[in-house]
């Protein structure tokens, strides 16, 4: 029915357009293959709206102006033909057979870019419309729920936080998780500073996504063979824009941001100040831990909600790209405001970015593209900080006034609290205890390309990625932390320059083609940080390390120095083109393993046959009889190796401990890492199989893989007894199995003449297992991953997860019987216990992209199913007594368990016995004993979120006479709507950041900035 | 294809080539030397034994000695509710013990025995101070400074590790005795404790092995008082010999005196650890039967008033500041820092002459040699107040009460007790040591009058039950669980020690 009335439509506004000179014209539309009448093509005259259908019989009309020139014919599954008509009344067209998507290239390893048909892995490719689709600043969440197997988790909704990146699941239990960066040929750094008291930014954020021209992934170890060790967890590789020869274009694009908090906790409003414990003689505490109600004059202050501001930030970039057969040029600026949903936080980001080729001769070019970022942070403290914005505005009870933070005189006004340290004001911290970063940033990339013979190309590519940090953390005059001032600064330097040699040699025989690569690579990576920090200034207005005397600043540096020295090959076979074949091998060299022992190896080999070809060509037509119209399978076998990180083979020397034990005056071993001279490089296998397989006309495509990898020896710091004289070291130990299945799922639901509906469907279904752990240990603890009060924290459990949950549980007996104390109180067990695992059992993204004429609407659902959170926000909450769940204070419960009779039995053992005692629960068992047990605080994070919803209208371009090539308005909605059983705010949650290695921290809520949602309006424009 | 190998070839010939090698060779940390001079590694290892080690040996024990008391109704320390997050354990065998090896081992290397024979000092020290609070720890599977690392090391009993750490003690005064020597101990001026003198380092380890014998005291089959006193002959013989160094008063945070308000432990500002000493010790000072005002003279000197009433007020174990408004705040009592082992330049005494002269006391006493005890006993407080600096006029007071005891006041046993153990008390202020002394002597209060359960116990203890032991760190019962004894808090903080049992 819809298909009539558009019809009727289209008929009748071309009737009306049609009135002074016009002509019909028909034909029939036939497919090129088989010569058969194809049914419902469209047809349009180029540059309008007007078209026509073909009917059954392939045979169409369609009325035009006399100045007609070209008809487009597109039909699903067809290559778009257009034609021109001249003066003819009948246009006969066949179509072909639409190859697009089978025989597509993505860019591979090196920047070798590759058939995906002769791939024996899975890649997925990311194009720029569909990576600046939501909006993100983070070129890392741009990426989120868009690839099958990504796993990608926000840090919160602090402006610049870090986002963790892990590629089907985790391979390390210590080491980084997080897959290389690779921008154009060359890696980058995405680190994140350590730091779980401030939300740092992953260094991918430098990036900014306008100047992407596309992104691949390559998964696992198979995809990244020949970039080698850093690629061990796959690999994310950027292309860059380039000009192109014969169209100089400059296009505009900016956009405006409206942002707030996703919400806040939910607070009880019953009670107010008061605390029994501590402070029974007054009601001065920040604790809100009254027995009375609050009478109902007294006025609640919602200090947690009101203290987040709705955040509006712009974004700006220009770029120019022209070229000739010559050389071409891509030049841009981009300017990004990021302001912050607290008062003063902000992530600012102005980058300029040039890439040049030129031709010299026919067969030598030269390419260069050098990029400039600075990026400039206000952050704000968070987490378990005594001084974090979150925790300290916990320390305002509801009837007390917040934002009331000013003395008459001027100073600040906070909490009185008898006999605990008191916390800063989080609006007057806001202003006077800043924290700013500054980063500068340089990639610069030079490239040859020389073809000497037909067969042969050389290829050689020098890059260096170098950026400069700097950092200050400040506390005014009158801080309550710091009552005289404090200032901590750091300067970081890191360089990593690499540099490739690739020679490259193709040969066809007849059917068999062949092809060599054999290359040599250098990486040499540098690091250098300064801290300084000191406090007591001498001139309380002043904020710097020379207003404090000299006796009181501290200061130290850190270098680390890593080089590796690498030669591969690979060898290409294929025959006809239906089946490859591909072979790698790399040896590498690296200074962080011991010298005689510093040599390794690694092979891979793949196969990806084009079953459907094969049985076309023997004549087979079983599959087309199916609706296939491709299939493909493919396998590889694939291994890594890994070195260790640098200066670990040795125990380092220290000059200093921390503020609770005493300065050793001189060089100690240092408490942790010991050194370990007879470290070997680890390995890692995978094995992946899997198909590509396209459908009625390539209307539906569908990718599936299964991979099976594992980590053997792996070089893994464990935290080993006190008694081995050491917290720690770094071992070959252990074994870590990642399993999984994913599958991509890309259909063209509809295809009509002003009507398409696209639907992506990713899936990844992951499975990260502890196989094996050194000696009796259990568990691979991340001490960095703490939640607050240290109720628990990541680790990776022995035969058990990777993404573990590992904190104070209960004391329970073998039949899980609480075990209660003499007064029929629950305890905590003895030891940590496993409670949760962080990673999802699957997740899901279903993008959607619905045009209609111009109006374009792309929306993302993106599922995470499984994941449990660490609620560490709750905890603390509990803890000041302004949870909800704390209203019931006071009251009497009997548990159900088994209380402890106070004896032993002959054995030794407690004899216990069912319980009938009534405890109360008060502060004491809710500070004490219930916010301190772990396992209250796991939680089953799975969600669905509407990630993003953009509605796109493209402005007709004839409207301006060809003098603008391109006009588009959109308006994106993120994090729209989130639905998940979660008591926080969001469980996609990472408080802690992505610096936290090996088990990480994502899951784990611990009061940070909660994420947020937001509405962009933005204009694109090219002339 | 031909040429393709060759350069093939060449690239693999590149990267294995000896410039290769140079250019990989940056794996030495560029941030700190890999190499550190023996005689450099010394004054690090003195100050971790005392200012992480032994620090963090007293930390807790302090309040279990009832030297001091906490603000807080029940608090843990107070009132024995101890968990396996007690770390003397790591700051001792983590950040300290390996520094002290590392002296032993680079001294046998380098040919200087004077350094292996400190080394071996703070070895037995280390290992039996940790020891004498928990029970089992591991010897020949710690660290060892040659051999690869044992990742779950062997515990031994108790009564093995005094025999070999007795044995290191006399080990380590033949390597002092060594008169081949090659670096100087002083070299760069690392020996803070006796500047090189290798006699007082002998002394030093005599009195450790007089400490240590004195243990056995339960142990009728081993107590040997004869090789108590004969130990004690050789150790320390007057003033200015005791095992310590002075803290900084002009330095930072952590160079100053933990107990100190400018320390690193958390003794100052206005949630200090510990509200003041406890009412038990500033009731002893107050009834001393060696002044003649009962005040033992060394009250002002170990203390300072409460200052919102200038009097010396102490807090009852257990019991936090008292609801009396008189006394609810940290002014109204005597608070920890800046007396005489609280001040920022106080040191934090290893082993003293005193405590020689109380051990001799102690021996002499058992021996049945009333005489002999009570000469060393007066020596023991007379040297301990010379050292605080008390008035002559004091001292000669005390020294007259001390002369004019009888045989009749050492008679029984637990009253010679009773006069040794509460002078060696008072003389040995924040030392895990008074812990030993007190399990020894059954927490008697025949013989620390006054002596009592802290109020808000632990319920675990019944009334006739005392702490035994501490618990072991969750460190070690999780990454070493095998070796590990029975930790449950319940049981490990009833299990006495070795040397506490009797036979």
């Amino acid at each position: 029915m819809m298909k009539k009335i558009l019809f009727f439509v289209f008929f009748l506004a071309s009737f009306l357009v049609s009135f002074a000179q016009e002509r019909t014209i028909s034909g029939i539309v036939t497919s090129e293959s088989d010569g058969e009448t194809i049914p419902g093509v469209s047809v349009v005259v180029k540059g309008t709206t007007v078209g026509a259908m073909t009917d059954v019989n392939g045979k169409y009309s369609i009325v035009v102006k006399s100045d007609t020139k070209v008809l487009i014919f597109s039909y699903i599954g067809m290559k778009t033909k257009e034609v021109e008509i001249g003066l003819k009344n009948t246009v006969n067209v066949a179509l072909e057979t639409e190859a697009t998507g089978i025989d597509e290239v993505v860019v591979t390893a090196l920047g070798i870019k590759k058939a995906k048909k002769s791939l024996g892995y899975s890649v997925e490719n990311v194009g720029h419309e569909e990576l600046t689709e939501g909006n993100q600043t983070n070129v890392v969440n741009a990426l989120q729920g868009k690839v099958a197997g990504v796993s990608i988790t926000n840090s919160g909704g602090a402006p610049g936080a870090s986002s963790v990146i892990m590629i089907r699941g985790g391979n390390s239990l210590s080491g980084d998780n997080q897959p290389l960066f690779v921008v154009d040929g060359i890696p980058i750094d995405n680190s994140t500073v350590a730091g779980e008291l401030v939300a740092n930014s992953n260094r991918g954020l430098d990036l900014n996504s306008e100047d992407i021209e596309s992104v691949s992934i390559l998964k696992g170890p198979a995809a990244a063979a020949l970039y080698g060790i850093k690629a061990a967890n796959g690999a994310v590789i950027i292309t860059t824009k380039t000009g192109k020869a014969g169209e100089a274009k400059i296009s505009y694009n900016g956009s405006f941001s409206v942002d707030n908090v996703v919400g806040v906790p939910d607070m009880q409003t019953m009670y107010g100040q008061g605390s029994l414990i501590r402070h029974n003689m007054s009601y001065i505490t920040t604790f809100s831990w009254d027995t009375l109600r609050l009478a109902d004059t007294v006025p609640i202050y919602n200090n947690l909600q009101d203290f987040y501001q709705t955040a509006y930030s712009s974004n700006h970039n220009v770029s120019y790209s022209g070229g000739n057969e010559k050389s071409t040029v891509y030049a841009s600026a981009g300017r990004l405001n990021n302001n912050g949903v607290m008062d003063r936080t902000s992530y600012d980001r102005t980058s300029f970015k040039l890439n040049t080729t030129s031709s010299l001769k026919k067969n030598l070019t030269i390419g260069s593209s050098f990029n400039y970022v600075n990026s400039a942070s206000n952050r704000t403290r968070q987490g378990s900080s005594n001084s974090g914005s979150f925790s300290s505005i916990l320390n305002y009870p509801v009837n007390v006034n917040m934002k009331d933070y000013l003395n008459e005189d001027g100073t600040q006004k906070i909490v009185e609290s008898l006999g605990d340290a008191p916390m800063d004001n989080p609006y007057w911290s806001a202003i006077n205890n800043p924290i700013t970063n500054r980063v500068d940033r340089y990639i610069g990339i030079a490239n040859v390309s020389y073809d000497p013979f037909k067969f042969l190309n050389i290829t050689y590519r020098i890059g260096s990625d170098v950026f400069m940090e700097k950092n200050k953390s400040s506390y005014a005059w009158g801080s309550a932390r710091f009552n005289e001032g404090y200032v901590g600064e750091y300067e970081a330097f890191n360089q990593i320059t690499t540099s490739t040699l690739l020679l490259n040699a193709n040969h066809k025989i007849e059917k068999h083609s062949f092809g060599l690569t054999v290359g040599n690579n250098i990486e040499d990576n540098y690091y250098r940080r300064t801290n300084w920090s000191g406090q007591n200034f001498i001139e309380p207005d002043f904020v710097g390390i020379n207003n404090i005397v000299s006796d009181d600043r501290t200061v130290n540096q850190k270098i680390t120095r890593k080089r590796i020295v690498s030669a591969f090959g690979e060898f290409k076979y294929d025959w006809n083109s239906v089946v490859f074949l591909n072979l790698t091998g790399r040896i590498d060299k690296s200074s962080t393993l011991p010298k005689d022992k510093n040599l390794f190896f690694y092979p891979s080999a793949g196969v990806s046959v084009l079953v459907s070809t094969i049985l076309k060509n023997m004549g087979v037509s079983a599959l087309s009889d199916l609706g296939i119209d491709y299939f493909k399978l493919r396998t590889t076998w694939a291994q890594v190796g890994k070195d260790a990180p640098p200066h670990v083979l040795q125990t380092p020397m220290v000059s200093t401990t921390n503020t609770y034990t005493i300065d050793p005056e001189g060089f100690m071993r240092a408490i942790y890492p010991t050194g370990n001279p007879a470290l070997l490089p680890e390995f890692t296998n995978s094995f992946e199989v899997g198909t590509d397989i396209r459908l009625f006309k390539n209307r539906v495509a569908l990718d599936f893989s299964y991979y099976n990898m594992t980590s053997r020896d792996q070089i893994l710091f464990i935290r080993m007894a006190p008694s081995t004289s050491t917290f720690g070291g770094y071992l070959n130990a252990g074994s870590i199995n990642n399993k999984g299945i994913e599958f991509l799922l890309s259909t063209k639901a509809v295809k009509k003449t002003n009507f398409n509906w696209y639907v992506d469907l990713n899936f990844a279904k992951a499975v990260s297992h502890v196989n094996e752990l050194p000696g009796e240990i259990k568990q691979v603890e991340n001490s960095d991953s703490w939640a607050y009060n240290v109720i628990a924290e990541g680790a990776a459990l022995l035969d058990g997860p990777v993404f573990g949950i590992y904190g104070k549980a209960y004391k329970r007996d073998d039949n899980g019987n609480l075990l209660l104390d003499a007064d029929g109180m629950v305890q905590f067990a003895d030891v940590q216990q496993q409670l949760g695992d962080r990673y999802p059992n699957w997740s899901a993204g279903i993008s959607n992209k619905l045009q209609y004429k111009n109006i374009t609407l792309n929306f993302l659902v993106d599922i995470s199913y499984g994941n449990d959170v660490l609620n560490g926000t709750k905890a603390a909450m509990i803890y000041y007594g302004l949870d909800p769940i704390t209203t019931n204070r006071g009251e009497t419960f009997v548990f159900d368990g088994l209380r402890s009779t106070g004896t032993t039995d002959a054995d030794g053992n407690i004899i216990y016995e069912p319980n009938d005692s009534e405890v109360v629960l008060d502060q004491d068992y809710y500070q004490n004993i219930y916010s301190k047990i772990g396992e209250n605080f796991v939680e089953d994070g799975s969600w669905v979120r509407l990630r993003y919803v953009t509605l796109t209208y493209d402005f007709p371009t004839k409207w301006f006479k060809d003098k603008i090539s391109m006009l588009q308005f959109n308006v994106t909605g993120r994090n729209l709507f989130i639905l998940t059983n979660y008591s926080g705010v969001d469980p996609e949650i990472n408080t802690i950041g992505a610096a936290v290695m090996g088990t990480g921290s994502i899951g784990i809520d611990n009061l940070g900035t909660p994420s947020t949602k937001g509405i962009d309006f933005s204009l694109r424009l090219s002339f | 294809m031909n040429t393709i190998k060759k350069i093939l070839i060449l690239l693999l010939i590149v990267v294995t080539s000896a410039s290769c090698n140079k250019f990989l060779d940056v794996n030495d940390d560029p941030s700190a030397p890999s190499d550190v001079a023996l005689d450099l590694r010394l004054k690090p290892a003195i100050l971790l034994a005392n200012g992480a080690a032994q620090w963090r040996g007293a930390r807790e024990v302090i309040a279990i000695e009832q030297y001091v008391a906490s603000r807080d109704p029940g608090d843990a320390q107070d009132c024995w509710k101890f968990d396996n997050k007690y770390f003397i354990w790591q700051n001792t065998l983590v950040w300290t013990y390996p520094n002290v090896v590392d002296l032993i081992v680079m001294g046998e290397d380098e040919n200087s025995p004077h350094f292996s024979g400190v080394g071996k000092i703070f070895k037995a020290y280390l290992l039996l101070m940790l020891s004498d609070q928990l029970g089992s720890v591991p010897y020949d599977d710690l660290y060892n400074g040659r051999t690869t690392p044992v990742l779950e090391p062997r515990f031994e009993e108790q009564q093995v590790i005094y025999e070999k750490c007795l044995a290191d003690l006399d080990d380590a005064i033949d390597d002092l005795s060594q008169t081949e020597n090659t670096i100087e101990l002083n070299r760069r001026y690392g020996d803070i404790i006796y500047q090189g003198d290798t006699e007082k380092w002998i002394k030093f380890a005599y009195a450790l092995k007089a400490r240590y014998l004195n243990h056995y005291s339960k142990k009728s089959s081993l107590y040997d008082p004869t090789a108590v006193i004969n130990a004690c002959s050789k150790a320390f013989d007057g003033d200015g010999q005791d095992a310590e160094f002075a803290y900084k008063s002009d330095g930072s945070q952590t160079q100053a005196n933990p107990f100190s308000a400018e320390g690193f432990g958390d003794f100052g500002g206005i949630t200090p650890r510990y509200g003041g000493y406890s009412a038990f010790f500033v009731d002893m000072l107050k009834s001393s039967v060696i002044a003649e005002d009962s005040i033992d003279p060394r009250l002002p000197i170990i203390m300072l008033p409460a200052d919102s009433t200038g009097l010396y007020t102490g807090i009852v174990s257990g019991r936090g500041f008292d609801t009396d408004p008189e006394r609810t705040f940290l002014y109204d009592y005597s608070n920890v820092p800046g007396g005489f082992y609280s001040k920022a330049d106080s040191p934090f005494p290893f082993i003293t002459y005193s405590e020689v002269k109380f051990i001799e006391a102690e021996a002499r006493l058992r021996s049945g040699d009333l005489g002999g005890s009570r000469a060393a006993f007066k020596e023991g407080v007379l040297a301990n107040m010379r050292k605080l600096g008390v008035a002559d006029t004091s001292i000669t007071e005390a020294a007259d009460s001390i002369d004019a005891m009888t045989d009749a006041d050492f008679t029984p046993l637990n009253a010679g007790l009773h006069h040794i153990m509460t002078q060696k008390y008072i003389a040995m202020v924040f030392n895990p040591e008074t812990w030993v002394d007190m399990r020894r002597m059954d927490y008697d209060s025949t013989i620390y009058n006054g002596l009592r359960h802290p109020e808000n116990v632990n319920s675990i203890f019944a009334d006739d039950e005392w702490i035994r032991a501490m618990v072991y760190e969750y460190n070690e019962e999780n990454r070493n669980p095998n070796n590990i004894p029975n930790n449950v808090p319940e049981v490990r903080m009833k299990t006495p020690v070795w040397w506490d049992i009797p036979e």
